[in-house]
């Protein structure tokens, strides 16, 4: 009986372990994986971002795919950003430092991180370009 | 909360309002490290926003804090939600000027420039004086370089007591910008 006692008090602790291994090894959100919360134009979230932008809040973290005409590129020492039609900011991921040109038109999907308020930016983290 | 949006109204001026040389980025690295003997947590954010006003000698900075990449999830999640609240405050601001007299048009790196200003963080404005590298290259871009320290307790950031030896009460805070004429390059 002892010796089932013990045997059930260290799988608890062995699942509990492990849970917790998990929980703090647990992967980055794979955006390319993700269904979108939202599919929309850079125009639709500027927008809605001017007159509603309350709204935007409830989607902080979610994946959503944006499309729209590349209106700047800017490329910093570690990392590539790109403007979509003067208001959405995507950090693209290191993999898509492909060929990406002004006036070109593209589906973006990233996680929405807030709006900077000193350019009065929309703005994405872990971006990849769909098209 | 008036100073929050003091800074954040004067931030947005900074962009709209003036015509002179105005020097920008959305490439701004800002890093942050915390580290005991029991763990040490390093974030950083590829793109931070900051503007130079030449003329003035006035900076700004802006980071969303949503746009630091940990590199564990879960301290990212923690981060966020336990301790910047990141979702009621979403950015940190930096607005500062300095008054050496340095000549922001001749290429010449200048050390320790001391920039007096104010820093808005997790709804706390506090007064914040940094040394900083300026350099000046050739083709009129400048880099500003910088590394400060900030204490979590001025800027009301609660560690619960299970988790204080796991992270420093002084966090080493990194800035590296450079502003380039052409940032498209």
């Amino acid at each position: 009986m002892k010796n089932k006692i013990f045997l059930l008090i260290g799988a608890l602790f062995f699942s509990i372990a492990t849970y917790c291994m998990y929980l703090y090894n647990k992967p980055h959100q794979e955006v390319l994986k993700i269904e979108p919360e939202l599919y929309t134009t850079a125009h639709g979230l500027i927008e809605k971002n001017g007159k509603t932008p309350e709204m935007l809040l409830a989607l902080l973290d979610e994946v959503i795919e944006v499309s729209g005409e590349i209106t700047m590129v800017e490329k910093g020492d570690e990392n590539i950003i790109v403007i979509l039609d003067n208001g959405i900011k995507c950090e693209l991921e290191k993999q898509q430092y492909g060929q990406i040109t002004e006036g070109e038109k593209v589906k973006i999907k990233g996680i929405y991180s807030g709006v900077d308020e000193l350019f009065n930016e929309i703005s994405f983290k872990r971006c990849y370009l769909i098209n | 909360m008036k100073n929050l949006c003091a800074l954040s109204i004067t931030l947005a001026l900074f962009y709209t309002g003036y015509s002179q040389e105005k020097l920008k980025t959305r490439t701004g690295n800002v890093t942050f490290l915390s580290e005991t003997g029991l763990e040490k947590i390093y974030a950083e954010n590829d793109q931070t926003a900051s503007l130079f006003l030449v003329e003035k000698k006035t900076i700004a900075f802006n980071a969303l804090l949503k746009s630091f990449k940990f590199e564990k999830a879960l301290m990212e999640e923690h981060f966020n939600e336990k301790y910047v609240h990141s979702d009621k405050y979403p950015a940190a601001k930096f607005l500062g000027t300095f008054e050496e007299d340095i000549d922001l048009k001749k290429p010449e790196t200048y050390k320790d420039v001391t920039i007096k200003g104010e820093m808005d963080f997790h709804g706390v404005t506090l007064p914040l004086v940094v040394k900083a590298d300026i350099t000046v290259i050739e083709d009129g871009s400048i880099t500003f370089v910088s590394k400060f320290k900030l204490n979590l307790e001025d800027y009301k950031i609660d560690v619960p007591s299970l988790v204080r030896d796991k992270i420093s009460k002084e966090v080493l805070v990194s800035v590296a910008t450079s502003y380039s004429n052409n940032p498209t390059k």
